[in-house]
């Protein structure tokens, strides 16, 4: 039964009724998902105004990739979720560059903003399916490096010999991952 | 083009902030000149990024002026626009409705606290302090901020970054047998480990095994040991056992370096 009914909300039922713009399943869509959208942001310092837009615009960007043919979606709650945490993310930064360079921040507007957020989360899942190709080594060091963990602890958490062994390691996985990234033909600045 | 190990050194300690103000400026002086190495220099600021769920890197787009214009104008197309007009009047509508639900509410509202108020002052009487508990076990628990992720994209040769994701799926049972597969074919007894098997124990409120496995991390003595206190504070909550979880904060709130140091201290004053 189970095995059934997450065939009938597979990716392909949501994204296609967001195509034909399918009231009722849109509806579904709010009815299911936003509550779990509204749950972060309001936990990341936002307010309910904040995530409707974010959800909103969380759909438009799953509708635009897929006319663009960019998106390989495995489960449309997680990219959906995906989408809309990076968004804010992105919202937050923003917002403090706002704050603290408030006489020189040019506001761009809504559509070039979405524009910049689709390249650069084009980008962002780029390296994250790179990374996922190194070996468990390396992924687990450049994640204790990429969480700004020092070299001292590094070396204690995985217990290398000295911290210039660490260090070659962190050295030879990121370069790995820049040869990754960059033999891509996707990969743009 | 491939630069020396010395330049990624460079580039490593610059954007780890670790440079002098002159090495600063040298640096920034070659990405003016040298567009390659500005690219390698940008390409390394935004690697971690992608990996840890913090913040979000400084995007030029000097290069994409063009693919901007496309996407907007993709955008802009009838197809996208008619969509978009669907998916604002089923929003308008979803939250019209959920705000006649809430006004509905309001009429219960005054009968609603009232008996509120009696729960709380019977459950108070008795020394059950389960409701509280429960609430501020789901406003802080946010396993999304508070749980260390590798990578948002699961990879199934790897059993750990598996679990993970099978965690965010909340899918606990699943990811529970997966971290304790790890742990007994020996091949990682980490703090990641650790602390995913911990909170899968805790959603599944098989509250006495989540408890042992956070002892465990806290025994590690490890740079994420201490993340034991907050988890162990969480469990408690969850149970509604308020003077155990109070007992687990004035232990984290001994070291400001500790993680949710703020937070705690946060709690401490809202379970007192």
């Amino acid at each position: 039964m189970i095995d059934n009914k997450e065939k009938i909300l597979s990716k392909d039922y949501f994204v296609g009724a967001l195509l034909k713009g399918d009231d009722r399943i849109i509806s579904e869509i709010y009815q299911r998902f936003f509550p779990k959208i509204l749950q972060f942001v309001l936990l990341n310092k936002g307010t309910h105004d904040a995530a409707e837009d974010i959800f909103q615009e969380s759909l438009l960007h799953i509708v635009v990739r897929v006319q663009k043919k960019s998106i390989n979606i495995e489960s449309f709650e997680a990219y959906l979720f995906t989408v809309g945490k990076n968004m804010w993310r992105r919202e937050l930064e923003n917002q403090k560059k706002r704050v603290i360079k408030e006489e020189v921040y040019t506001l761009i507007d809504k559509d070039t903003n979405f524009a910049q957020f689709l390249i650069e989360h084009e980008q962002m899942e780029l390296y994250r399916e790179k990374f996922a190709l190194l070996s468990d080594n390396c992924r687990e060091i450049l994640a204790l490096f990429f969480n700004k963990v020092s070299y001292e602890n590094i070396v204690e958490e995985l217990s290398y010999a000295t911290i210039n062994t660490a260090r070659q390691r962190i050295f030879k996985c990121k370069n790995k991952l820049v040869k990754f990234i960059k033999t891509d033909k996707r990969f743009k600045l | 083009m491939e630069f020396e190990e010395e330049d990624y050194n460079q580039i490593t300690n610059y954007n780890l902030g670790n440079l002098s103000e002159a090495e600063n400026a040298e640096i920034e002086k070659r990405m003016q000149m040298d567009k390659v190495f500005r690219e390698e220099v940008l390409l390394h600021q935004r690697l971690p990024y992608a990996i840890s769920e913090k913040g979000w890197p400084d995007w030029g787009h000097e290069n994409n002026e063009q693919e901007i214009e496309e996407i907007k104008a993709l955008k802009r197309s009838d197809l996208i626009s008619n969509i978009e007009s669907k998916i604002k009047s089923s929003g308008r509508q979803y939250f019209e409705n959920q705000n006649k639900h809430r006004k509905g509410w309001r009429k219960y509202a005054v009968g609603l606290v009232a008996a509120l108020v009696i729960v709380f002052v019977s459950l108070r009487i008795f020394n059950f302090n389960s409701v509280s508990g429960e609430s501020l076990y789901a406003e802080y628990v946010d396993w999304e901020n508070n749980l260390l992720s590798t990578t948002e994209q699961s990879n199934f040769e790897n059993r750990g970054l598996q679990g993970e994701q099978l965690f965010k799926k909340e899918e606990y049972k699943k990811a529970k047998i997966v971290f304790i597969d790890i742990i007994e074919k020996g091949k990682r007894q980490d703090s990641h480990t650790l602390m995913y098997l911990g909170a899968s124990y805790l959603e599944l409120e098989e509250y006495n095994d989540a408890l042992q496995v956070f002892d465990q991390l806290l025994q590690q003595k490890s740079l994420n040991s201490n993340r034991a206190y907050w988890y162990k504070s969480m469990v408690y909550l969850k149970q509604g056992d308020i003077s155990k979880a109070k007992e687990e904060l004035l232990s984290l709130i001994k070291n400001k370096e500790n993680f949710n140091y703020t937070k705690a201290r946060e709690l401490l004053k809202q379970l007192d």
